[in-house]
């Protein structure tokens, strides 16, 4: 500097410097970096909870439904309907031989129970019936046309009674921006061995008809019960499930440098999960897979994860919400003895259920993951272990006894023992701004919940599809 | 908040956004950088403007500075002569390359050390924007006629001939006032 410089910059001025610094534009300090990540989960938690909010009102919307229309189904399975169309051609066959002498039905033995004061939940069912089939209803005066508090139990207790998992795969299936997913497939390996016990019923009935030639009384039941627990099924708006607008903005080619750290958060879809074996730990290896066919339905689902990359490889961490609910359908198909009659009487009572039941937990995981960049697009693979720090379970189910039993309910004991592992593959697109659109695969092994109020260990596997948006840094 | 002892200091909490860390090095510069962008514009109004556009860069380009390459002070003037240079061209102040065959006027004029800062300022003022401007950055700020030429677009050459027109208009100027002073 020179010396004219120096008395220059020396020079007295007179100016309002703080009106200047006003005008200045200064950079503000980076926010700290939790603030916007905590945003992101309180969004994610409150995302969840209003979604659980909106469920539970439509739940007990759908309660009083039923409460008010008890039938809520009859028979309408293809398998079911056949057999009971059998059983009228018997009927018909035998009618040319009726007499004139008359018995009175006595209410089977077979329907009272001791069970439905142990389990404490009539009162939450809709009212059962039973629609007699009866073209002798003028000469059997006392017949019941039709039997209120039948519960799911006392059909499953029926003398000689049998059921059978139809098979149902009822079809389920959203989308996802443009791709859809569906449930529709059958599980080959799905064994129905009750089906064929049906069939003997039936052929059984069939040889005691032509055995009983000459015998007036035989009469039909076709009972309809449906144990429904009502659960809103949520089918999320498609807008909601595209990729933000952003994520399709054409950018440059250029390379993106690889960044340390990066945060995404997600929303997670269940393609397969709540498929729950039920197992009770107390018994050897009786699976109650077969009995409970469940199929998931599309729940709120996140996921917010940190990652951070080492020049090799990458750790992450994070921590998923999770919450969906599965259906569980079941048929059975009950022949009922009447008990007291001088002459034989039986009844095919056929009963459908339809379970809908609750799953929530929150797990925290951790692992590596290894990521293959070309261009804007990222190629990953990752591996961890996460452990649920939270679950909640509500719902009924079949146990080994072919009954129905609460396996938890709000403030039950859930004992947890969830570790299980995870293997993820994804894809993601970087945006020169540090956001990207993120898609992945992720399967999770069996998660471990063992519910003390009926000694029942659950176990849940899922495969997530998930989408969302994160930013590096 | 303790203020930094020195630059480097300063210069890592104003990249951390500290605003008394950005007050600090303001009140630091912001006088001689008023000096510099005034010798350009000379007028206070002007020169506000101009040091708003510069310390706006200043702060959005800190991370760029380099001490290696310069003192802070250097890098904070060059910025604000040219943004000064800038504010003068959006006035359509040109700056046009002129013919070298032109270089012909004698250089031997030198600025009297000892001179008031006022006077020089004043016989400053009086030249025309781009002979001021070409004048300041020589002689006051001490830049090459290549870097002149750089910052301005033209050649060193055409840079020359605009600081010996400046030269001999002061030097007229000096003259002039030296004559009266002696006829006073």
């Amino acid at each position: 500097m020179n010396d004219l410089q120096h008395k220059f910059d020396n020079r007295a001025v007179e100016f309002d410097r703080d009106v200047l610094w006003e005008r200045i534009e200064k950079p503000k300090p980076p926010s700290p970096w939790w603030k916007w990540r905590i945003l992101l989960l309180l969004l994610l938690l409150a995302g969840g909870g209003a979604i659980h909010y909106y469920n539970g009102n439509n739940s007990q919307q759908l309660a009083k439904d039923v409460e008010n229309d008890p039938i809520v189904k009859t028979t309408h399975v293809s398998n079911s309907q056949r057999l009971i169309q059998d059983k009228e051609r018997i009927t018909e066959h035998k009618e040319k031989n009726v007499s004139s002498e008359s018995s009175m039905f006595q209410k089977s033995s077979s329907f009272s129970s001791s069970k439905e004061k142990e389990t404490g939940d009539k009162s939450t069912r809709p009212e059962s019936s039973i629609t007699v089939k009866d073209e002798y209803t003028s000469i059997l005066p006392n017949i019941p046309t039709k039997l209120s508090g039948i519960t799911a139990e006392q059909s499953l207790r029926g003398v000689g009674s049998t059921s059978y998992i139809d098979g149902l795969r009822s079809f389920r299936a959203f989308d996802v921006g443009s791709t859809s997913y569906s449930f529709d497939k059958e599980e080959k390996n799905t064994k129905q061995p009750s089906l064929k016990s049906a069939s003997r019923s039936e052929k059984k009935i069939q040889d005691e008809g032509i055995l009983k030639t000459g015998i007036p009384t035989e009469y039909e039941f076709i009972a309809s019960e449906v144990e429904r627990i009502p659960l809103k099924i949520t089918f999320l708006d498609q807008t909601e499930k595209r990729l933000p607008e952003f994520v399709r903005i054409e950018s440059s080619n250029k390379q993106i440098d690889p960044v340390p750290t990066m945060l995404h958060q997600a929303h997670r879809i269940h393609i397969q999960g709540g498929y729950g074996w039920h197992n009770n730990i107390f018994g050897d290896s009786t699976s109650l897979r077969d009995k409970n066919m469940v199929k998931p339905y599309i729940g709120f689902n996140g996921t917010f994860t940190y990652e951070y990359q080492f020049p090799k490889i990458g750790v992450y961490t994070s921590l998923q919400y999770a919450a969906y609910q599965d259906n569980l359908k079941n048929v059975t198909v009950n022949v009922i003895t009447g008990q007291g009659n001088v002459l034989a009487s039986e009844y095919i009572q056929i009963t459908d259920y339809d379970l809908y039941n609750n799953y929530r937990y929150l797990g925290l995981i951790i692992g590596l993951k290894k990521e293959w960049r070309k261009g804007n697009w990222g190629f990953s693979g990752a591996a961890g272990f996460g452990i649920n720090v939270y679950a909640y379970n509500e719902g009924k189910l079949f146990n080994e006894e072919e009954s129905i039993v609460n396996f938890g309910y709000s403030g039950s004991q859930i004992n947890l023992r969830s570790l299980f592992g995870e293997l993820e593959g994804g894809l993601r697109y970087y945006l020169p701004s540090g956001f990207y659109g993120h898609t992945s695969l992720t399967y999770q092994s069996p998660k471990h919940i063992h519910i003390e109020l009926n000694d029942y260990e659950q176990k849940i596997s899922t495969l997530f599809i998930n989408m969302g948006i994160g930013k590096a840094f | 908040m303790k203020l930094p002892r020195n630059t480097e200091e300063l210069v890592a909490k104003c990249l951390k956004g500290q605003a008394k860390a950005q007050r600090a090095l303001y009140d630091k510069y912001i006088n001689a950088m008023y000096n510099t962008v005034m010798r350009y514009t000379c007028n206070s109004h002007d020169t506000e403007d101009v040091l708003q556009i510069a310390f706006s860069k200043v702060f959005r380009k800190l991370k760029t500075f380099d001490p290696g390459k310069g003192t802070l002070k250097a890098w904070i003037r060059r910025i604000c002569v040219t943004t000064a240079i800038d504010f003068l061209r959006k006035r359509s102040i040109q700056f046009a390359s002129l013919d070298s065959v032109q270089l012909t006027v004698r250089d031997d004029f030198r600025i009297d050390q000892h001179m008031e800062i006022e006077y020089i300022m004043e016989y400053i003022e009086s030249l025309n924007p781009q002979q001021r401007a070409i004048f300041n950055m020589y002689v006051i700020e001490g830049y090459s006629h290549g870097e002149i030429g750089d910052i301005l677009g033209i050649g060193a050459d055409s840079s020359r001939v605009y600081l010996s027109r400046a030269k001999k208009n002061l030097r007229r100027k000096i003259d002039h006032f030296r004559l009266q002073y002696k006829t006073i």
